[in-house]
């Protein structure tokens, strides 16, 4: 499957300001960083599984969210760029 | 000459298929291949976070003893292989009575938020001694039993290697 | 998963955990979850963490110079290890029947490749055919190694004449040179077969199997001559296939290749044409038929590996795989 996820941090506190390295980390380890609090990535179920609780275990459930837009078959997916060519996905670097 | 101890893994096989019993105990595994044992793992380890034993004596391994209430627990994913499940905790309530303590068990099904509790009749007993000597004569094979060509091969980390 | 082909250069290292590629003017994370293999084509500075990082994920890391020829690959310390399997596998080696018998199957495949390929073409000579049947049906009677490994050359010295009938493109290809190669043809040849090689040291990796131990190349040939053994199977069903295509729909043509004295290599961007429609071949899928599932090209390698397995365990004598499509 392929996801797009995004986050909102609260960042006001200082508490929030230090989750936000934390999650953006974390999602580096599965996806691609697409720009800002965007991320995406096909990854499989067990591994989105994974990236859930870890998502889970660090954000504050009061302030932040977190969204993951969820498309089953990869095929379904076209990807259209405006502005600068960039494919953070792209495997031949 | 007695084989090294049984483990708990190897009596579920042995009620799922033998010849995954066979495999495993060659160490021959293939759940590095497989979606849902990793998916399974995961909910193992995300299990009792707070209130985490996990005991390991040479192959039995327990995924929690809570020792004051004499209870083991086993944690699994579905109840699709039941039987297995409830063998393995048998078969753990055995090993203890043998070595003299008395517990009780309960397998856990979290993602169903379910528990089942499980303790061990004087047939389960016989049974499970019989299970054992039958274990160590096929693991002692030279060759893997056949394929049982089940309908939840199709799910079992072995399919690929099993019917290729 | 996938895997990532790096022809930039620069450095790759362990950022947090995960990878980061550094260039003079970019950083480009990469999901250490999704790294398959990796294969350096650029010039990289690694360092023993990332090193280490790579052994725990599983990363292998395939590494090649400057011309674009391999030269090794980091194989992390096994975690798959059967004791039954390297005995059995040593079993099958040090008996000669046993041997040949596995060693015939890589051959009689390869040849099966040769004639699926010809056959595509109907401008080539039946005659030919006949008599790549006829060397097939020589390997089977063959009752050394040697003699082995000589009729599957005979075969390949006929498969490798009939090339310029194959390939629409003027190029001059009078024989196959590998150290180094010389022209064109050559160049891409030898470039293809070493990312089949690649990607069934990879499928081993995820196996039992001890990629030392092999059948029909000796096992002190190379450190994975059990993957040279399977590449044989499939050197010809993908990799010349990917060749005869790129060369055939020009998506390759002289302007990719750089001829110095004595040899010719691909430039960097006709390596990139190559790795990206490899590694969309690798991907592709096709129905199994007796799996009744949808499986890659790259994990029919694996079932390949399997049905070696089967074959040391006694189970079931193995047929290597011929391609049907």
């Amino acid at each position: 499957m392929y996801i797009i996820l995004v986050y909102d941090i609260y960042t006001e506190t200082k508490q929030g300001r230090s989750r936000l390295p934390k999650i953006m980390k974390k999602c580096r380890e599965y996806l691609h960083h697409t720009q800002k609090s965007v991320f995406e990535g096909e990854i499989s179920e067990a591994k989105l599984l994974a990236l859930k609780k870890d998502v889970e275990n660090i954000i504050n459930k009061k302030e932040d969210y977190v969204v993951i837009y969820i498309i089953e078959n990869i095929n379904n997916i076209y990807r259209e760029n405006i502005g600068i060519d960039f494919d953070p996905t792209d495997n031949i670097l | 000459m007695q084989n090294p101890i049984i483990t708990g893994t190897q009596v579920a096989y042995y009620i799922v298929c033998q010849r995954k019993l066979w495999l495993f105990s060659k160490n021959i595994s293939m759940e590095h291949t497989s979606e849902l044992v990793e998916i399974g793992k995961l909910i193992h380890e995300n299990s009792y976070q707070r209130k985490r034993k996990e005991i390991n004596l040479e192959g039995i391994k327990i995924d929690l003893l809570e020792a004051k209430r004499g209870l083991i627990h086993e944690v699994k994913k579905s109840k699709s292989l039941e039987e297995s499940h409830l063998w393995q905790i048998k078969y753990y309530i055995y090993y203890f009575k043998n070595i003299g303590i008395q517990i009780e068990g309960i397998i856990d099904y979290p993602k169903l938020r379910k528990r089942e509790r499980v303790s061990l009749s004087l047939e389960d007993t016989c049974f499970i001694e019989k299970t054992l000597m039958d274990i160590d004569r096929i693991i002692r094979k030279p060759e893997a039993p056949t394929i049982i060509n089940k309908p939840y091969c199709k799910k079992c980390s072995y399919y690929e290697f099993c019917y290729c | 998963m996938k895997d990532y082909y790096i022809f930039k250069s620069g450095r790759i290292s362990r950022k947090d955990n995960s990878i980061v590629m550094e260039t003079e003017d970019t950083k480009i994370p990469i999901p250490v979850n999704d790294i398959d293999n990796l294969y350096l084509f650029g010039e990289i500075d690694l360092n023993t963490r990332v090193i280490n990082f790579f052994a725990k994920n599983g990363i292998l890391v395939h590494f090649f110079n400057y011309y674009g020829w391999w030269t090794g690959s980091f194989y992390p310390r096994e975690n798959l290890v059967s004791g039954e399997i390297i005995v059995r596998q040593v079993e099958h080696y040090l008996d000669i029947k046993k041997r040949l018998e596995i060693a015939k199957e890589f051959v009689y495949s390869a040849i099966d490749g040769f004639i699926k390929n010809i056959k595509k073409y109907p401008n080539i000579d039946d005659s030919n055919i006949a008599t790549m049947n006829n060397f097939s049906a020589l390997a089977l009677e063959q009752d050394t190694i040697a003699s082995l490994m000589g009729i599957e050359g005979n075969a390949r010295e006929l498969y490798y004449a009939l090339f310029p009938q194959i390939i629409k493109q003027e190029i001059e290809f009078t024989k196959r040179v590998k150290h180094p190669p010389d022209n064109m043809l050559n160049a891409i040849i030898s470039f293809v077969n070493s990312l089949i090689y690649t990607a069934v040291i990879k499928e081993i990796y995820r196996t039992q199997l001890n990629p030392t131990i092999s059948y029909l190349h000796e096992p002190s040939y190379r450190r994975f001559s059990l993957a040279l053994d399977v590449a044989e199977i499939f050197k010809p069903i993908y990799g010349d296939r990917l060749i005869f295509d790129l060369l055939n729909n020009r998506e390759l043509t002289d302007k990719h290749f750089d001829k110095e004295l004595n040899y010719c290599y691909l430039k960097e961007n006709g390596r990139k044409i190559v790795v990206k429609s490899f590694d969309e071949k690798m991907n592709n899928t096709i129905m199994h038929k007796k799996l009744k599932r949808k499986v890659s090209y790259s994990r029919i390698i694996r079932l390949e590996l399997y049905k070696i397995i089967k074959h040391l365990l006694k189970e079931e004598p193995y047929r290597a795989f011929k391609i049907w499509w």
